[in-house]
Parts: C-alpha cells; sequence; structure tokens
C-alpha cells in the first residue's frame, strides 16, 4: 500500500471519530452532564470544520453516512465492472486471435498486462479514491492470466503450477503498491492454488489432481494464516485477508472432509476420517472463536462461530434429518440456535468485562 | 515504494514471457524428439469438451485435438494390455500392499494419478491387432446372423461399426511408459512411428472373480492396472499460417456439406456416409516433449 492510501485510512478513521464525538457531545448535552459554552461550541465547530475540509480535499474521505453508502456502491460498481472489462478482454482476443499471425499474438499477448501495469500508475495517479486504479489493476491481472494461458496454447506447453505462482506475485505486487484490496485477494486465491498443488506434489500425484485432496488446502489455509502474522508496518488492513482466507480455506476443507472422508490423504476407512475432521472441525472452530475473542478480530471470531454452528447443523442433518418428524428436527435446531445465542451472549458479557 | 513496485510488476511480466519464450524456443531447437505424419484420424477437429464446444463462435483459434486409439471403441479385453503391476511400480505407484489383502481395494481406490511420459504408437503391430481382432469379431457375428432376424441386425449393427472404427478410427496407440523419456525413445528409437510424451497415469484395483462361463470357468485372481488417464498436450494448436485447410473443412460443416467435424461421437459423416479423413499433419515434438504443428496437407 502507498502512503497515501495508509493516510487515507488514518483521515477516514479521524472523520469518523470527530462524528462519534459530535454525537456524544449532544447526548451529553441532552442529560445535562456537559454544556459547552456558545463559544467554545463554535470554537470546536470551526476546528472540526476545517479538518473534515482539509482531510476531505487532501484523502477525498466520506464525511457524511451518505457518502460512505455511496462509497461502498461504487466499491461493488468498480469489481463489476472490472469483472466485466475482463471479461470483455479476454473475449476480444479469442474473438481475433485466429486471424493474427503468431509474433503479432505474442506481441499483444505481452503488451496487454504491461499496458495495462502502466494504466494503473497512470489511474492512481490521475484519481485519488483509486475505484479505477482497482479496474485497471484487475484488468492487468487478467491480461497475465490470459498471456500465460494463450502463450501455453499457441506453443502447446504443458501445463504447470509454477503459473498460478507469477500470477500471485504479479498481483500481490499491484496490490502492495497501489493497496488494491481486491488484487490482494486475486493474489491470495493464486498463492493459494499454488501451495495445495506444490502441497499434492509431495506425495507424488500429478500436480493437477490437487483439488481432489481436501488437506492440499487445508495445508496452504494454514500457511497462509501464518503470513498474517508478518508485520505490516503500513498496510493495515492487509493481514486481516490473509486470515481470513487462510482459514476460510482451512473451515472449508474440514467441512468436505467431516463428510468425504474418502478424500483424505489418511489410510483408515473413510467413517473413520470423518469423524476426526468432525472432531476437529469443533476444535478449530472454538480455538478460532477464543483467539478471535483474545486478538479482538471480530471478523475471525465471527468466521468460526458462523463454521461452528454449519459443523452443528450438518451433523444435526446427518444424524437426524432421515428418521425425525421434520418438525421435531427444526423445533431442535431452533432450540440449538437459542442456546447457542445465550451461549455467545454469556461471551460477550464476559469480553466486556475484561474490557 | 510506488515506483519500484511499478518497475518490479512490469519486470516479472518481462522475465516470466522471456521464460516461457526461451522453454519454446529450447523446445523447438536441437534434437526432434518425433517426428510424424497423422491424419485427422488422429488429430481431430473435435471440440476438447463442451465448454470449448460451446464457445465456438466466440474462438478464432483453431486446434486439434490427439485422439489416442486405446480410448475409441476397442475390440480387445482390457486397453492396456502391457501397463500391468511391474510397469505401475516403475513408475513410483507403491504396489507393496498384497493384492489377497482385505484392504488392498480401499488402498489402490486411493491412489491418485502420476505423471509420467508414455509411448504412443502410430500404425503399428497393436493397431494390427486391434483390426485383426475387429474382422474376427465381424466373422463370428456374420456366423451368428444366419441364426435368426435378431443376429442378422446385430450383424448389420456390428458391421457399420467396424467399417467406421477401421476407416475413421484412431491408430495412436499407448503402448509403454516410464519416468525415463530417454530410455523410452532407445528401446522405440523410430522417431516418425512413436511419439514419447508427458502424460497422467492412474491406477485400477480388479478384485478377483470365482469361475463362471465368463472367464472359462477360471477362477481370476486380484490384479492392478494401470491407464493412462491424460496425454498432458492433447489440444494441439494450428499456427494462423497453417490453418487454412482445417478452416475449409469447418466452413464445409458450415454450409452443411459434411457433418460432425467438431462434435466429438459422430465424425466423419458426409451425407449420412462416413466419409475419407480430410487432412493429414506433420507433427515435430522437441526437447521437452512439447510438439507444433509443422504442415497441413490435404488428403487427396
Amino acid at each position: 500500500m502507498n502512503d497515501h492510501q495508509m493516510q487515507k485510512e488514518q483521515a477516514q478513521k479521524r472523520v469518523d471519530r470527530i462524528f462519534s464525538f459530535r454525537d456524544e457531545l449532544v447526548s451529553l448535552e441532552q442529560t445535562g452532564v456537559l454544556t459547552l459554552s456558545e463559544d467554545q461550541k463554535k470554537q470546536l465547530t470551526t476546528y472540526h470544520d476545517d479538518i473534515l475540509r482539509t482531510l476531505a480535499s487532501q484523502f477525498d474521505v466520506d464525511t457524511s453516512s451518505v457518502q460512505k453508502q455511496l462509497s461502498w456502491g461504487m466499491r461493488i460498481i468498480s469489481f463489476l465492472g472490472a469483472a466485466a472489462i475482463s471479461a470483455a478482454v479476454f473475449f476480444f482476443f479469442y474473438r481475433y486471435w485466429g486471424l493474427l499471425t503468431t509474433p503479432w499474438q505474442v506481441a499483444i499477448l505481452i503488451a496487454g498486462p504491461v499496458l495495462a501495469t502502466l494504466g494503473v500508475e497512470f489511474s492512481a495517479r490521475k484519481e485519488k479514491t483509486l475505484y479505477f486504479a482497482t479496474i485497471v489493476g484487475l484488468v492487468a491481472f487478467a491480461s497475465f492470466i490470459l498471456n500465460l494461458s494463450v502463450l501455453g496454447k499457441i506453443f502447446n506447453i504443458t501445463p504447470s503450477p509454477n503459473a498460478f505462482l507469477a500470477w500471485a506475485v504479479f498481483a500481490l505486487i499491484l496490490a502492495y503498491t497501489y493497496g488494491l484490496k481486491i488484487l490482494q485477494i486475486a493474489g491470495i486465491l493464486c498463492l493459494m492454488s499454488y501451495l495445495s498443488a506444490e502441497v499434492g506434489t509431495w506425495s507424488g500425484c500429478y500436480w493437477l489432481s490437487f483439488g481432489e485432496r481436501p488437506e492440499n488446502f487445508l495445508i496452504s489455509g494454514i500457511l497462509l494464516f501464518s503470513i498474517s502474522f508478518i508485520p505490516h508496518r503500513k498496510l493495515y488492513d492487509f493481514p486481516f485477508m490473509y486470515r481470513f482466507f487462510g482459514l476460510l480455506a482451512v473451515f472449508i476443507s474440514i467441512l468436505i472432509l467431516a463428510d468425504w472422508g474418502q478424500l483424505s490423504y489418511i489410510m483408515i476407512p473413510a467413517e473413520q476420517v470423518e469423524h476426526i475432521y468432525q472432531i476437529s472441525g469443533f476444535i478449530v472452530a472454538g480455538l478460532v472463536i477464543w483467539f478471535g475473542i483474545r486478538k479482538q478480530w471480530p471478523t475471525i471470531t465471527n468466521l468460526g462461530a458462523t463454521f461452528f454452528a454449519i459443523y452443528l447443523y450438518t451433523k444435526f442433518y446427518d444424524w437426524w434429518w432421515e428418521w425425525m418428524p421434520k418438525y421435531l428436527f427444526f423445533l431442535i435446531i431452533g432450540l440449538v440456535a437459542v442456546f447457542l445465542l445465550l451461549l455467545f451472549k454469556r461471551l460477550r458479557k464476559y469480553t466486556e468485562v475484561k474490557t | 515504494m510506488k515506483k519500484y513496485g511499478l518497475i518490479a510488476s512490469i519486470i516479472l511480466l518481462i522475465l516470466v514471457n522471456a521464460f516461457v519464450l526461451s522453454g519454446v524456443y529450447y523446445n523447438r531447437s536441437g534434437n526432434t524428439e518425433a517426428y510424424i505424419e497423422l491424419t485427422e484420424r488422429e488429430l481431430a477437429l473435435e471440440s476438447f469438451d463442451f465448454f470449448s464446444y460451446a464457445l465456438d463462435k466466440e474462438n478464432s483459434g483453431i486446434s486439434l485435438h490427439l485422439k489416442m486409439g486405446n480410448d475409441s471403441y476397442d475390440f480387445s479385453s482390457h486397453k492396456y494390455d502391457w501397463f500391468d503391476q511391474k510397469k505401475l511400480e516403475e513408475i513410483g505407484f507403491n504396489c507393496s500392499k498384497p493384492l489377497s489383502d482385505p484392504k488392498a481395494k480401499f488402498y489402490y481406490h486411493k491412489m491418485l494419478s502420476r505423471k509420467t511420459y508414455v509411448v504412443l504408437e502410430y500404425e503399428g503391430k497393436t493397431w494390427e491387432e486391434k483390426k485383426s481382432a475387429a474382422e474376427t469379431k465381424l466373422k463370428k457375428a456374420a456366423q451368428e446372423a444366419q441364426q435368426g432376424k435378431e443376429a442378422k441386425k446385430e450383424y448389420e449393427e456390428t458391421k457399420d461399426r467396424i467399417a467406421r472404427y477401421l476407416k475413421t478410427g484412431s491408430r495412436l496407440f499407448a503402448v509403454d511408459a516410464s519416468n525415463d523419456p530417454v530410455s523410452l525413445r532407445k528401446k522405440y528409437p523410430d522417431v516418425s512411428q512413436y511419439i514419447i510424451t508427458p502424460a497422467e497415469v492412474t491406477i485400477h484395483f480388479q478384485e478377483g472373480s470365482e469361475p463362471s462361463e465368463c472367464n472359462n470357468n477360471k477362477k481370476t485372481p486380484p490384479s492392478l492396472s494401470g491407464d493412462v488417464q491424460e496425454v498432458l498436450v492433447r489440444e494441439i494448436h494450428v499456427p494462423p499460417e497453417k490453418r487454412q485447410i482445417p478452416e475449409n473443412l469447418l466452413k464445409k460443416e458450415k454450409k452443411g456439406d459434411l457433418e460432425g467435424v467438431r462434435f466429438t461421437g459422430l465424425p466423419f459423416y458426409k451425407n449420412g456416409k462416413i466419409r475419407d479423413p480430410y487432412y493429414k499433419i506433420i507433427l515435430k515434438y522437441g526437447n521437452r516433449y512439447e510438439p507444433w504443428v509443422v504442415d497441413v496437407k490435404r488428403i487427396l
């Protein structure tokens, strides 16, 4: 992430603090706890307004809730736009590549991502909010995928997992340079594919079979999760993505193995494998909830809680769906939800006291 | 930071492309690993899968699909007779569990595919065996046809199927495999008849069976066999300067003169009759065992 992006996040936090302060001040005045004189109020309002104006002009931060909502909309639109433009680039090339000679095909394939990368720099300079840089960045990433996959096709090259590594490194360089989170996600997904393929080859199997063993993703998920502990001096939000996607990979792998034990590397009957992963699922989810609370990572806590519930409901379905009257099945599900609610409420209270 | 990031990303793009292209150069320079002439029977314009078939209109490139005879209608009892336990062990499959062990089936079913090199033989001994097996089957069906109406109908169907197989079936067969391509080439030195190519192979466990009419009243013990799941480069791109002949074939199909050029399952049809292959391809394999099209010629 560049300095500007980092400062933008700090600026946005400052703006949010000012608005919270103003709201709290109104409440305090209404309850009579604190009343500022007209002069003090004026002075404070002028001071905050100046800060808001400066930050808005320098960093293009959201200075109202409406602006915040619009910013979210713009982020979604920029992602959809990027996906659509990337698809357009892909289909445009496929539509006409057969009409070009091989040197032209190669030249266009190489020039595409290079020009798009320069386009990211240009967009980032022109627009502080980076919406357009996100679009161009994703197009550059898609062009690089097109670049390597079509070169492989033109020259009949044997498929290799190294392509995932190249795509991951490229996406992460752009993500870290310009602070583009969507490219960080793209890089993480490619890195996960590469690591899973590499882990798969440890057992001697062909790399393209890596998807057949969910444990490959489990290991790559743990590796990604551990990347999140590398200190990010300026990139405050980036470790979260490694944590989130790493744990997501771990949870989904466990979920699959808890239901389809035959997909495991472990050479014991499928049922036993399923039992192992069912128990592991609850333990891992519990540990993640505990770790999330301890580190004050609310999203990670929620992720753990969500998968804890999913594992539990999957088990209920396996045990009771077939033979139990449906009204009773849903009643139990509902009661368990109430129980979990009470449990989390207690947990919440406990953390409140600790805080 | 920003400047360095931009430079690093562009350098990465250039380095990766240079690496890929130098690999292509290495493959195509020096020794020719195989130099072989195949026809539409072995290199078809058939769509690789449903997705590529559905996107046909959007793709202006032309690729040929390498077809192995082992995959098509088979007249022998097993597709890869040579691919036994010994060969599987050579490739790296751990076959240490005794086949009589009650857990053997479970153990071998869990094994994943491996990468190795296979030898593809063109118009060789295997093809001759297949042809003769087909002819024997036809003779047998002809004899049975005299027994009644149903048998006669069956004979006509078999005759059609065999005629199509002999005229349009791929004559390219996987005949051997090893992790050492150099030793394979020494064993099969004829570069105009044998291709050595990387492939994905799998292991199969066959359960033993009690004596019955199907196995001539003999008890069959459990066994292991291998299978060539996929040749790793089976889509071969036709460079633009050599695409005219396959393109003409596609145009004919579009006009309605021919049928089933692109669609797997109904190849080589013209007005409801089996047609002759349209083109032949000269294919080279290089140092990295990767192919490229050298020439495309019309079969007259």
